[in-house]
């Protein structure tokens, strides 16, 4: 029984060393990883902590910074995408996944997403846009195939 | 991203203390203030558990989600609470019970006391300006959610992304819509700091709880390495619901364990409201909330026959307050939680068990996820079975096996996840995240137990002691350093961590890293709007005031009305004056000079 009892005190002490060398050496390693996303956010601007991402999703951050600008809250708009080849090559893999609609829905609430015949506005993703049946207005573009703008009546 | 907003979050996280010092007050009640105090942590996810429940049933209900439904349900839980507390007949407390006294801190323990407040100070940094880019299933599900109940006030099923995670619960997405809502805008930047309230809430309850029960020697070098677990490091930075599951179903779990130990009804009438938040939280929060509930069943054996039916009305009761969420999604046509292949088609991939439970194991003990955590918990399992404290190493024991079972069957039953430890693609890691956290919440209490049974009350521990007044005076002074040196180097810009130096920014949309200046003259800002509609707007007012030359420009987050090139003194007189006329504010731009 003596044994026992030495034998379970000897390994909550363990234990407890343990926990306590792990827990000093890992807390540095927990503070830099902080600092550094500190350091991270601290160099981004107002717009792009805000409505940024690193995966280049939206494809223009001048493109979306012009559309929030212009479209009211209650807007409704749309999101087109057209044949591959109208959109620069390094964006073109980006956009086609269905994640840019996504992203857009997100970042422009509480403006809705619609489908193009009831939409107002239109983010135009390498799309024909002669082939839109109402009026195009362009107001942004990327000058990489990304459009924003109005649609007439 | 302002002041105010940050004010605003603590405003609401104080909201939700006191909400749920209403509920423990309806629970417990508590014999004196700095009792509350030990209890605040408790108090907080209690208040936070019973707002998820809340908050779900008037969103499922259609009550309007805004401030006024968001303050009424706080009070709603204190007056709840205080009726209750009368009915039990509970007497008001006083400020501090006889033979209370300031808890006094060793200098070891002191040590790991600035440890944790150096990773609070550090963490609070970071997510005071944390961006959206890395939060992929917030900006997809919660924090998406979270906006259209803050813009709309309900729950929208027509929102298209919503549409691929419709049964996801809605607690987390509403206490974001509540932080919008205190922080006056959807500032999904300052959002983040809600975690640094979770986080602290989550530490504060299980050091209220276990505080009087385990050594602190014992109890804070767990506390430090459950958040320095790089798991839990790196969730800290992220909007999404693993954290705030893994906190209700740990807290829950150790409300359980010491009703198991000391047969308290509150502890299992705490446990049962954390257990309902969780899945309220996450759809695994039902798994986990089962694990809590079997372990539980496991460990009182011995005493079914009048343990059982107590952890079988939690169960009960903690379902019957998350259906309202199941019945609301069910009759919308959402399609719900179940796995992939459906509950009996996993029978079809049964060559998926065992590669599933190998990476479920090999990722629980997965140093560079959890250190040492789990490994520590199975020691401390078997010594609580091998001496007096058998229950709780059964329930610990019993937990553990429960949560492979179930995260085995997660993987296993979803033949599109790869047997891969990336996040991306299989949420192996954050399924053994709320297991880990939930081991490092129980250690402690089986070390204790173990000690305690096998130890006399003295020993070389107690005898190597500097005096009680040193200590005392060398433990606040440790901790006083670690509060005050971490934002000191960060000011002075000296750290040997990287820090920038400077006191803290807080960004508006305004201010940019370069403001236009014009070559030829003098700018003039006639005014910077949000949006070009009320930009045109304010350019016809100018034109129709005679100032001609205006540009509309966006400029950072603002578009701006000005005029370039003015080439003279006078004439910059001349457009002022003009300006002020039609009512608007010139401002002259410093960069810029008269040539």
């Amino acid at each position: 029984m003596g044994g026992l009892r030495a034998a379970v005190g000897l390994t909550v002490v363990a234990a407890a060393v343990i926990a306590m060398a792990v827990a000093v050496l890992s807390l540095g390693k927990a503070v830099r990883l902080f600092d550094w996303h500190a350091q991270q956010n601290g160099a981004r601007g107002y717009f792009d902590r805000l409505y940024g991402e690193p995966f280049n999703i939206v494809g223009s951050p001048k493109v979306l910074a012009d559309a929030l600008a212009w479209m009211p809250p209650d807007a409704t708009y749309a999101v087109v995408t057209g044949p591959r080849s109208r959109v620069e090559r390094g964006l073109a893999r980006s956009i086609a996944r269905p994640l840019t609609p996504a992203y857009l829905e997100f970042l422009l609430l509480p403006r809705r997403q619609t489908s193009l015949g009831s939409a107002r506005w239109l983010f135009c993703y390498g799309c024909d846009t002669g082939s839109l049946d109402r009026r195009f207005k362009v107001l942004s573009g990327s000058g990489k195939g990304i459009f924003f703008g109005r649609l007439g009546p | 991203m302002s002041l105010q907003a940050i004010a605003g979050l603590l405003v609401l996280n104080l909201f939700v203390l006191g909400a749920g010092a209403g509920v423990l007050w309806g629970l417990r009640g508590w014999r004196s203030w700095t009792e509350l105090l030990r209890l605040s942590g408790a108090a907080y996810m209690l208040g936070l558990a019973s707002l998820f429940v809340l908050w779900t049933l008037e969103l499922v209900v259609g009550v309007p989600f805004g401030t006024v439904t968001i303050v009424s349900t706080g009070g709603l839980l204190v007056l709840g609470g205080v009726l209750t507390g009368r009915r039990k007949g509970r007497s008001l407390p006083r400020f501090r019970h006889t033979g209370w006294r300031v808890p006094r801190l060793s200098v070891l323990g002191a040590l790991f006391v600035a440890g944790i407040a150096v990773y609070f100070e550090a963490l609070f940094r970071s997510a005071r300006l944390q961006g959206m880019g890395d939060d992929w299933d917030a900006w997809r599900a919660w924090t998406l959610r979270a906006k259209g109940l803050y813009y709309f006030g309900h729950l929208d099923v027509h929102m298209p992304s919503l549409g691929q995670y419709p049964s996801y619960p809605p607690g987390v997405s509403a206490l974001q819509a509540a932080a919008f809502h205190a922080m006056g805008s959807a500032d999904v930047v300052t959002l983040h700091l809600q975690y640094w309230f979770l986080a602290v809430g989550f530490v504060g309850a299980l050091a209220g709880l276990l505080g009087p029960r385990v050594r602190t020697m014992l109890l804070l070098p767990f506390l430090l390495l459950m958040l320095v677990m790089p798991g839990v490091t790196a969730w800290n930075v992220w909007l999404m619901a693993d954290l705030p599951l893994g906190y209700f179903v740990a807290v829950g779990a150790v409300l359980v364990a010491l009703w198991i130990e000391e047969q308290r009804e509150w502890h299992l009438a705490g446990a049962t409201l954390l257990l309902a938040a969780a899945m309220l939280t996450k759809r695994e929060g039902l798994l986990y909330a089962a694990c809590v509930v079997v372990a539980g069943l496991a460990a009182t054996w011995g005493q079914r026959s009048r343990a059982w039916p107590r952890l079988g009305g939690v169960a009960a009761v903690a379902f019957a307050l998350a259906l309202p969420w199941r019945i609301w999604f069910t009759a919308h046509g959402l399609h719900g939680d179940g796995p992939e292949s459906g509950w009996l088609g996993s029978l079809g991939h049964l060559q998926r068990v065992w590669p599933s439970f190998e990476l479920v194991v090999r990722t629980m003990f997965a140093y560079g996820f959890w250190l040492v955590v789990p490994a520590l918990a199975v020691v401390a399992a078997s010594l609580g079975i091998l001496t007096g404290a058998r229950r709780l190493g059964l329930f610990l024991g019993a937990f553990l096996g429960a949560a492979l079972v179930g995260a085995t069957w997660v993987i296993w039953s979803n033949p599109s996840y790869p047997f891969t430890q990336d996040y991306s693609t299989n949420p192996v890691g954050r399924l053994t995240g709320t297991c880990v956290l939930t081991l490092a919440a129980l250690t402690p209490l089986l070390l204790q137990r173990a000690w305690h049974a096998t130890q006399p009350e003295t020993g070389w521990w107690t005898a190597a002691r500097l005096p009680d007044r040193w200590a005392t005076g060398l433990a606040a002074a440790i901790v006083l350093v670690a509060l005050l040196g971490y934002p000191s180097s960060r000011l002075v810009g000296s750290s040997g961590l990287e820090l920038a130096g400077a006191l803290p920014s807080f960004p508006s949309a305004g201010k940019c890293s370069g403001s236009p200046s014009s070559d030829r003259g003098m700018l003039v800002v006639l005014g910077d709007v949000p949006t070009y509609a009320e930009a045109y707007a304010l350019r016809a007012r100018a034109r129709a005031a005679g100032i001609r030359e205006t540009s509309v420009v966006r400029s950072c987050g603002l578009v701006r009305v000005s005029v370039a090139g003015v080439p003279s003194a006078a004439v910059l007189r001349r457009v002022e004056r003009r300006a002020a006329a039609a009512g608007l504010r010139p401002v002259r731009n410093l960069e810029a000079r008269v040539p």
